[in-house]
């Protein structure tokens, strides 16, 4: 008879049900819309900070201190130690490859054009690479460094001596795209001079004095082939805690325990640490001004959006329940006849709560499907990626909806406690 | 006497079932009828056709001099509330206006509200001083004499009253029949629906619908 | 007159004689409106705080020496500064470079001012104490692990060029991931001193607050010998971030805002159809379509602007509270958002009525007051 009374219920107050089930359908839209982004914008965020450039920079271990001044002397290669190329697919073979977006590698050397010291950097543009996984990686400035603006082409990545020139470089020096130039290079063997022609003029924004070549070539010029003097590695990483903290006072001071989470972390000290492990004789440094804000701002946008999410449930959970108490209200005479004909409290309750958890189960589906299709155009507008299906929003969306439902039910329970059925039955 | 009231070959047809058929009635003014008839007789439909909330299907109604037949709804509104009086079995009461408010609601509709004439028409149904109370603070019987005080506020051509004391015990039911009673003495015309013959035969004449046919009229 | 005094009469009566009902009409609609202000007032002032954020990466101008030069005199760089609107400047380091001498390496010492660094390079990590006075100096970690010095040790430096020397405490090993690490840093006033630039900087880092254009018009206003540049990397991934999330939020509050304003307009309609009985009453009773729609507009206007204003000033304090745990500082009052806010709850809470009003109108009132 129970059931008998709920299926009639739907059947015959469609309309109200109707309306019911739509509020909730809204509330739980909302909800899971919201959900299922602010669970996915970490990773996604994360990409777009990576606009910042690198967040890592791997060097060899060396001896002497660098002589690095901003923007007034180019420290000479003497007694430069180097990183050799072949090791460099080592990096996407770390625990966290999936991690790792990417990295250029890069020499550098002064050059001299007609007399005046210039700065060379040989480096990658967008290279082919082969991982020892047969998987294969583009990368290079061109994906690294989003903010270069080149007027012409990128160089190729070969041996060809192509050249990108600094836009106030080339300004000083009167060189447009398709000139040719020569520059003088101090090698072991001594000075050459080597011609190169500008295929781009590069803008970077800052000391903007220099020239850009293919590594390949610069490798062969200076007869130092497979050697590069730095690596900038951009990796996601996971915004630094209190156990990123104490590892990077001391790293020995953490149990083995410990160890395991921090190591299985993307911090962006542990990716360091395990570059380090997996090139040997490198040094592997988090570029904090990249690392530390990346960190920063991630934590901040992702209290944002809890926040966010906070306020569309408290929204939701009110638009439903008062949903609820206004239909609870409205049938005060059908509870009042039920009354009336004898029944306790209780099983008019037990009716209303099962209505109420059937409408939220209805609405709580209804709208997590809607809510998905809204996340996925929030992703793809905003990031241009789909969002991840989160298992976990489901539960968390049904439970909202009947949960609500049921609670909308009970603050109107005192309302059908309260209810003199000859008091509805005769007029009000 | 003239006829205030005439339905003339009256049709109300919903689907294949005929509410009413072929209805031909005359009521002149000043006169007390009483509806009668089995639950589903027709009498409700005849009555919103009387109380200009419904038109016929077929036929031709004449309400104080207006053919409500060729009517439209904002003029059948408008014809409804200078001429009819109306009482309910429920009374409805707007819950939350006091009982002077209730009647007043009807003069803001027809004109212009006038709170001394509201006490007034309450004083005639014995109210005055249950003025101020909202509706559930009232007996039925009070919430009764609250709507036959709105029903009288506009002096209306005719009073129609659907089962008014279907839902009262006796003593209110006689208090409400003495106000009907005087109300006939002052001239107006009542057409009243009521299931308890010993209300109708207080009426001048009865007329009793079965099955949307007229079968009866005439005084018991 | 009368029938206007009747009017108030019957819209005081719903709105003071109807609790239960009212207040759960009126919750609903200043939810809504509460949600709307907060997010609208958030929203906001979200592009100026997230800014602010962003500014963590540092520095977004450097100001350099004319090319004939490889000096900025202090008061020069000053008279710059003082051309950028206040409001937005940050700090600005100076910075001197000179190599130096101490035990048997070779390294690079920088001055510069302390103050102006913690500003502008938030990201620096020092380990120890940020030095307090000319005495007192920051070792590169790099450096410090070339040199064997901690904190607390004394070191003494000697410039190279000139010949001159001086003994500090070191009051703390920094790291940045930058050149930084390989150099020793101490006040500028020490370093003009040490390498005989009195007055004389290097180069200069500002941290800004302005999108890359703005940035960029400022600096090309500049009448100056001097070269100030914008950091293209740091100025530009600003403005593609700052766009990211603005967009991202955007669409989010809309969301928000939409389904809120739903919800409370679905709530809003299940209270009026429960009234159903009421308008057929009336309708009864002579009134006309006309006079009902003005009783339930009014009614709801008075809804709406209760409901908004109360809702305006929750939402103001919810966005108070988002401001603070978010970015730690209050949102701003902004005026335009209270007439907004009141518009969309009495817009909403009209709509909400009028839907189920003209269907509650259509139907005959015989039909509603026999038909239970």
């Amino acid at each position: 008879m129970f059931f008998r009374m709920l299926k009639k219920s739907f059947l015959q107050g469609k309309k109200n049900k109707l309306l019911a089930i739509v509020t909730i359908a809204f509330g739980a839209t909302l909800a899971s819309a919201v959900l299922s982004v602010s669970l996915d914008i970490g990773d996604k965020v994360n990409k777009e900070l990576k606009s910042y450039g690198a967040n890592l920079i791997v060097k060899p271990e060396m001896e002497a201190l660098p002589l690095d001044m901003p923007g007034i002397k180019i420290d000479p290669l003497a007694d430069q130690r180097y990183i050799s190329e072949d090791e460099l697919p080592n990096i996407k073979m770390i625990f966290w490859r999936n991690n790792i977006l990417g990295f250029v590698p890069s020499l550098s050397t002064s050059v001299f054009i007609e007399e005046q010291e210039v700065k060379l950097t040989g480096t990658w543009f967008n290279k082919k690479m082969v991982i020892p996984t047969g998987e294969t990686l583009r990368t290079g400035a061109k994906s690294i460094k989003t903010w270069w603006d080149v007027n012409g082409n990128w160089p190729a990545d070969n041996n060809e001596p192509e050249a990108l020139v600094q836009q106030k470089l080339a300004q000083r020096l009167n060189i447009a795209n398709g000139d040719k130039f020569a520059v003088t290079l101090t090698t072991e063997q001594g000075r050459k001079t080597s011609q190169l022609k500008v295929v781009g003029i590069v803008s970077t924004g800052s000391n903007e004095g220099g020239i850009f070549v293919p590594l390949n070539w610069l490798q062969e010029q200076l007869g130092k082939d497979n050697q590069v003097q730095q690596v900038e590695v951009s990796a996601l990483t996971t915004p630094e805690n209190a156990l990123a903290r104490k590892a990077a006072m001391d790293l020995d001071s953490l149990s083995s325990d410990e160890f395991e989470t921090w190591y299985c972390t993307a911090y962006v000290d542990s990716i360091a640490y395990q570059i380090e492990e997996a090139i040997p004789g490198v040094e592997a440094k988090q570029l904090r001004q990249v690392a530390q804000s990346e960190g920063k701002v991630l934590s901040k946008i992702q209290l944002l959006m809890a926040l966010l999410t906070v306020v569309a449930l408290i929204s939701s959970i009110l638009g439903i329940s008062n949903l609820m108490t206004a239909s609870v209200l409205e049938r005060s005479k059908e509870i009042g006849l039920y009354k009336a004909l004898g029944a306790n409290n209780l099983p008019v309750i037990y009716l209303f709560m099962a209505e109420a958890l059937v409408i939220g189960l209805i609405g709580g589906l209804v709208g997590y499907g809607i809510g998905f299709g809204f996340a996925q155009i929030i992703g793809k507008s905003v990031f241009s990626s789909t969002i991840a299906f989160k298992p976990l929003v489901i539960p968390i969306v049904l439970l909202l909806s009947t949960g609500v439902g049921i609670l909308g039910t009970i603050s109107a329970m005192g309302t059908i406690v309260k209810l003199q059925p000859a008091e509805v039955l005769h007029g009000r | 006497m003239s006829d205030i009231v005439t339905l003339q070959d009256v049709y109300k047809i919903y689907g294949k079932v005929h509410a009413l058929h072929n209805i031909n009635i005359s009521i002149a003014s000043g006169e007390w009828v009483a509806v009668m008839g089995p639950s589903g007789s027709g009498k409700t439909t005849m009555m919103n056709i009387i109380g200009c909330m419904d038109t016929p299907t077929k036929g031709s109604v004449q309400v104080d001099g207006t053919e409500t037949h060729k009517l439209n709804g904002a003029a059948l509104t408008k014809l409804r509330r200078e001429k009819i009086g109306l009482v309910f079995q429920q009374f409805h009461l707007v819950p939350h206006l006091t009982a002077v408010e209730n009647v007043m609601l009807a003069q803001y509709y027809h004109s212009m509200p006038d709170e001394k004439e509201a006490l007034q028409a309450l004083e005639r149904v014995g109210l005055a001083q249950r003025a101020e109370h909202l509706p559930k603070q009232l007996s039925g019987g009070e919430q009764q004499r609250v709507c036959i005080a709105r029903a009288l506020i506009n002096y209306p051509s005719i009073i129609l009253a659907d089962e008014p004391t279907g839902n009262l015990d006796k003593v209110n039911e006689r208090i409400v029949i003495d106000i009907f009673n005087q109300l006939h003495k002052e001239g107006h015309t009542i057409i009243m629906v009521t299931h308890d013959p010993k209300v109708g035969q207080l009426a001048q004449r009865q007329i009793e619908l079965d099955h949307g046919q007229l079968v009866y009229s005439g005084v018991v | 007159m009368l029938k206007l005094r009747m009017y108030l009469r019957l819209l005081k009566r719903a709105v003071t004689k109807r609790k239960s009902r009212m207040i759960i009409s009126l919750l609903a609609i200043s939810l809504g409106a509460a949600v709307i202000s907060a997010l609208v007032s958030v929203y906001y002032d979200m592009g100026v705080k997230m800014r602010k954020e962003l500014r963590t990466y540092g520095a977004n101008v450097v100001v350099a020496p004319s090319p004939k030069n490889n000096f900025i005199s202090t008061r020069e760089l000053e008279s710059v500064m003082d051309t950028l609107p206040k409001d937005n400047l940050i700090g600005y380091a100076p910075y001197i470079y000179g190599v130096v001498r101490t035990g048997d390496s070779r390294l690079v010492a920088a001055g510069t001012d302390f103050t102006q660094v913690k500003k502008v390079s938030p990201y620096w990590h020092v380990q120890g104490q940020w030095p307090d006075s000319d005495n007192s100096i920051l070792v590169g970690i790099a450096a410090a692990r070339q040199l064997g010095v901690e904190t607390g040790d004394s070191i003494v430096i000697m410039a190279e060029e000139n010949k001159q020397w001086l003994k500090a405490e070191v009051t703390g090993v920094v790291e940045t991931g930058g050149t930084e690490d390989n150099q020793i840093i101490m006040s500028l006033n020490k370093a003009q001193h040490l390498f005989d630039k009195k007055g004389k900087i290097n180069i200069s880092y500002a941290s800004i607050i302005g999108d890359a254009e703005t940035v960029e018009r400022w600096t090309n206003d500049l009448e100056s010998d001097l070269r100030v540049e914008p950091v293209k990397k740091i100025s530009q991934a600003e403005g593609k971030i700052l766009e990211r999330i603005r967009s991202l939020v955007y669409l989010v509050v809309i969301i928000i805002l939409g389904s809120t304003l739903l919800c409370v307009t679905t709530t809003a309609m299940a209270m009026i159809m429960e009234r159903r009985q009421e308008i057929a009453l009336k309708k009864a009773l002579g009134a006309d379509n006309k006079s009902i729609i003005y009783e339930f507009l009014g009614e709801s206007t008075i809804l709406g602007l209760l409901g908004g204003a109360a809702g305006w000033a929750i939402g103001f304090g919810l966005a108070q509270g988002i401001g603070l745990s978010v970015f730690n500082s209050l949102v701003s009052f902004r005026w335009q958002v209270i007439p907004a806010v009141l518009a969309t709850a009495v817009i909403m809470s009209c709509v909400a009525c009028l839907i189920p009003i003209n269907k509650a109108l259509s139907v005959e009132p015989a039909v509603t007051l026999k038909g239970e």
